[in-house]
């Protein structure tokens, strides 16, 4: 009974299907050529290439082998260059293309096929360069295949420096292998297996999986049937496996994906199109055949498709929904014998009120909508998701339609697991984002109650905190009632048996049901106030340390913590436990800094004040020292001068001798101060033009001395930032040493300079002065260290521990060179700011 | 300049070396015939004001020119300087202030006070009769008062 059904159904279908596709494809030839001409391009390994026994090769040939060998095809397979190919597919004089990426440019010359692979694109340059995305490339040489999808987009962007086009892809990497250009755009695949092939060394993918394209079979524009047939073959292949074990074999070197892992449910719902697809192929089809030998043949095959097939098949009238037809799998799956789904409505099947239904029938009829998600009734009264593919079929003069309807129940609840699971995850991310940012530990308690609370969507939680052998309740949710005795809000840890024995065993505590357990006072009293009937105790603790309990339960009613639960919480327990912890050292913290600070701040008015002691020792030093030896020098002088007649020669070379000192001492004096100064008085920032400013200084200090006999050279030297009084005291006192140490020679040479030291000027003062003995280089910068006998070259042997002072307060460093007699130099840095 | 007058300089000045020292630097150039010493603050405003011990002194005949030390016992240069300024018949007096360092935080002080000049003791006697010459010439000589 059900296969006469079926074959009327199939004759009638035969019957009408022209007439209906030729009504949409004016100039249709319906037939499917005996012999199917196939191309694609002579060298794009590894989906489709010329192996080296001249035979075509690769993915898609030995897909396309596979197809027709299933489908029972004749065919002629060639491989020629790639634009070639395209112009024959184009012309018509070609049947078939193997592998095309999809674009709407292309879709107006040619009907694709649902994809077979997704091709993604990848970045291939040397190794040590970084293109991690196309961004990068910006400005650079790329090279591409010419007319290649990437050629084009590349175009469009404008984004690469320069495109340069080759004709093929390992052209394309052989010229980067050899040092030129920057980076290629190729496929990922092709690339990588060129890579290999090839044995390049020197060029590597870099990013992989750019740009993804839907892959698969082009036919004539206009070709639907043979496209049906191609695309019913497909889908075959990868029922079958076959498609897989292509796959594997020729990618899985380049990649460890899985990709029916990644693309599966995707290509599923295609193959449910194609079934649908195929469905009209069957009607198509058998046309074709209809004067042929074959005739039977394809009949059975055909009607193999609609009755063998896993899908369920629905044939259903769109004015009243009634089912016309339906397939075994249909009959399997609703559990109602044919005969009786024959018997039926569609709004008998479908949840939606009738009056939907007819309107989702409605929609598919007009072709406004093929693809619809339901819920279908089975004979047992169990209500299934399904997904329905409906579209329309002219039957016995009028359209019926045809549904596929692939049961998506176990496919949804899958979803929703992962979108629970999603949501406990983001949870988790939450409450650790949330503990993350804050120190305060108030804010971190509440916010671990309530994240606890909102993952099981439960009703009541508490963390307690251990101090030594006191439990402290932390936070609640909801609040606390504000009469809460206070006695519960801190207690012995003994008096909560259960929170100890979570805490020293560091397990999770679950009770279902709280009022059958033995409570202690306190217990039994919380239990009350709270309410809690389930229960969940969850340690907080990082590795050994413990800092509380995580409590959650529910009040109005029981319920089981599944382990899986309480695995949630005990991702939150550690997290939990260490911002605690933290939070408890940030507040330690604080007290100590606050007490650091306090500490500082005693010391620093400590400091000042014995600042300004010294500040005021040091000016009564200077008054105080200074009167007397003005009274020795002054009065020293009057008896020079005014009682000359009355002392002899040695008499007035003593009076000499004691100005002489008194005179140095007060410069001693002068020094020290302005020394002392140095250390108080605040920097103030310029700009500092060193050549001028060694110029100007060496004018000053030289004048009245003999030009002629001074050969003073300055090489350009950096503009710094410093204090300009202090930076010319620098200036004065080596300048001023130079020529003080120079003054002998019958030619005094002077020269300045500059160099760099880790990206830092270092002046240089050289002179060919008597020099010093490079022992004493460090001792020379000490207060008061001399290297020379006064008699010779005066001094107070302050003047480079001044230096040295303003060197150091601009950041820099002093050093000096020196030799008896062949001079002396000296470094100074001033650092960049 | 055309009108030489020998007048009266007031020096106040503790340290019994450097007044010498400063009257004898003067007197040297013949820039006062009549100089006046005071020894402390206090002495140096009964003289200027004409009491205490001077209360028989004209205040119609003030000193030309004032060296004040700063640091004094009992009142101090800047208190001397201030009541000077402070009055009317006295604030038109030039002083010059005499410091032992050019460090003394004091010396801006006396500028913020009205101090006419200053000069640092320096240990070199010649530096310091240098300093003291010119500057008492240029008070005792070159600026005139601004007539009452």
């Amino acid at each position: 009974m059900a296969r006469i059904r079926l074959i009327m159904f199939l004759l009638a279908a035969i019957s009408l299907a022209p007439e209906w596709v030729a009504a949409r494809q004016p100039g249709y030839r319906p037939d499917i050529p005996d012999t199917i001409l196939v191309k694609g391009d002579h060298y794009y390994p590894p989906y489709e290439f010329i192996n080296e026994q001249g035979a075509p090769d690769g993915f898609n040939v030995e897909l396309f082998e596979a197809l027709a060998r299933d489908l029972g095809l004749t065919y002629k397979l060639e491989l020629g260059p790639w634009s070639q190919v395209r112009e024959e597919l184009e012309a018509g004089r070609i049947h078939v293309i193997m592998g095309l990426m999809s674009s709407p440019g292309r879709a107006e010359k040619m009907d694709f096929g649902i994809p077979h692979s997704v091709m993604t694109q990848g970045i291939f340059a040397r190794k040590g360069d970084h293109y991690a995305s196309l961004d990068d490339l910006r400005g650079r040489e790329v090279v591409v295949q010419d007319k290649d999808l990437m050629h084009d987009i590349l175009l469009e962007t404008g984004l690469a420096g320069e495109i340069i086009p080759v004709t093929d892809q390992l052209e394309a990497l052989m010229l980067l292998e050899q040092g030129q250009h920057d980076a290629a755009i190729l496929g990922n695949f092709q690339g990588a297996y060129l890579i290999r092939r090839h044995g390049l060394r020197n060029v590597v993918l870099q990013t992989s999986n750019l740009e993804p394209r839907k892959y698969g079979m082009a036919v004539r524009k206009g070709d639907a049937e043979l496209l049906a047939l191609l695309n019913l073959g497909i889908y075959q292949l990868k029922v079958s496996g076959e498609y897989d074990r292509l796959y594997t074999k020729w990618f899985s070197v380049y990649e460890e994906r899985d990709f029916w892992k990644e693309y599966g449910p995707y290509l599923l719902i295609l193959g449910v199109v194609v079934a649908g697809l195929a469905l009209f192929n069957l009607l198509l089809r058998r046309q074709a055949k209809r004067i042929t030998a074959k005739l039977r043949e394809s009949e059975s095959r055909y009607s193999n498709v609609f009755k063998n097939n896993h899908a369920v098949m629905l044939l259903v009238d769109p004015d009243d929904g009634r089912i016309v037809d339906a397939n075994p799998a249909a009959e399997k799956f609703y559990g109602w014998p044919r005969e009786e789904l024959l018997e039926m409505f569609m709004h008998q099947i479908n949840t939606l009120p009738p009056e939907a239904v007819q309107a989702e029938i409605r929609k598919a009829r007009d072709q406004q909508k093929d693809r619809f998600r339901f819920r279908h009734r089975l004979a047992g009264g169990e209500v299934r998701d399904v997904e329905v593919f409906s579209g329309r079929i002219p039957f016995g003069g009028k359209a019926l339609l045809y549904s596929i309807v692939n049961d998506v129940t176990d496919q949804i609840k899958a979803e929703q697991t992962i979108r629970k699971r999603t949501e406990e995850l983001s949870t988790l991310l939450s409450v650790s984002q949330a503990l993350a940012v804050t120190n305060d530990l108030g804010r971190v308690f509440q916010t671990i109650v309530e994240q606890a609370v909102g993952l099981l969507k439960l009703e009541t939680a508490a963390i307690y905190l251990l101090e030594e052998d006191m439990l402290y309740l932390g936070a609640t949710t909801p609040a606390l009632p504000p009469d809460f005795p206070e006695k519960l809000r801190k207690a012995p840890l003994r008096d909560h048996p259960m929170i100890e024995k979570t805490l020293s065993s560091k397990q999770p505590l679950r009770i279902f049901e709280m009022v059958d357990e033995v409570l202690t006072e306190a217990e039994r009293q919380i239990q009350q106030v709270r309410g809690i009937r389930s229960m969940l105790m969850v340690p907080l603790a990082v590795e050994s340390r413990v800092a509380g309990v995580l409590v959650v339960g529910t009040q109005k009613s029981t319920r089981h913590f599944s382990d899986h639960e309480i695995t949630l919480y005990q991702t939150i327990a550690p997290q939990a436990a260490l911002v605690i912890e933290n939070a408890r050292l940030y507040k330690k913290s604080l007290l100590y800094a606050s007490e650091l600070e306090e500490r500082v701040s005693q010391r620093t008015a400590q400091l000042e004040a014995s600042n300004k002691e010294l500040e005021a020792f040091a000016y009564s030093v200077s008054h105080d020292l200074r009167a007397p030896l003005r009274a020795i020098d002054g009065f020293t002088r009057i008896l020079l001068e005014d009682y000359r007649e009355d002392m002899d020669q040695e008499g007035q070379r003593v009076c000499r001798v004691i100005t002489e000192n008194a005179q140095k001492m007060g410069q001693l004096i002068d020094d020290l101060l302005s020394f002392s100064r140095l250390g108080r008085s605040e920097l103030q920032w310029y700009e500092i033009d060193m050549a001028k400013m060694a110029h100007m200084v060496f004018h000053e200090l030289s004048q009245g001395m003999d030009k002629g006999r001074i050969e003073f050279l300055t090489d350009p030297l950096p503009v710094v930032q410093g204090d300009p009084t202090m930076m010319k005291q620098v200036w004065s006192n080596l300048i001023g040493n130079a020529l003080k140490f120079t003054a002998r020679e019958a030619k005094a040479r002077i020269r300045i300079h500059a160099q760099e030291n880790d990206g830092q000027p270092v002046f240089v003062v050289e002179d060919n002065g008597v020099g010093f003995d490079g022992q004493y280089a460090e001792r020379i910068f000490g207060v008061f260290q001399r290297l020379h006998p006064e008699r010779e070259f005066p001094g107070t042997g302050v003047g480079l521990a001044i230096v040295q002072r303003i060197i150091h307060r601009h950041g820099g460093a002093v050093r000096a060179e020196g030799e008896p007699g062949k001079g002396a130099k000296f470094f100074f840095s001033v650092p960049v700011r | 300049m055309e009108q030489f007058n020998p007048v009266d300089i007031l020096i106040v000045e503790d340290n019994p070396a450097d007044s010498e020292l400063m009257i004898r630097a003067l007197k040297k150039d013949h820039l006062a015939n009549n100089i006046f010493l005071a020894e402390d603050g206090e002495e140096a405003l009964d003289f200027i004001f004409c009491r205490g011990i001077y209360q028989g002194r004209q205040m119609t005949a003030p000193p030309k020119v004032v060296f004040l030390d700063l640091k004094l016992p009992k009142k101090n240069g800047l208190e001397v300087l201030e009541q000077i300024r402070a009055q009317e018949s006295t604030r038109r007096i030039p002083v010059v202030v005499v410091s032992s360092s050019r460090e003394d935080p004091d010396i801006e002080k006396a500028y913020a006070l009205g101090a006419n000049a200053y000069v640092v003791k320096p240990v070199n006697f010649d530096d310091f009769l240098t300093a003291m010459r010119q500057t008492g010439f240029f008070w005792m000589v070159v600026n005139e008062a601004p007539s009452p």
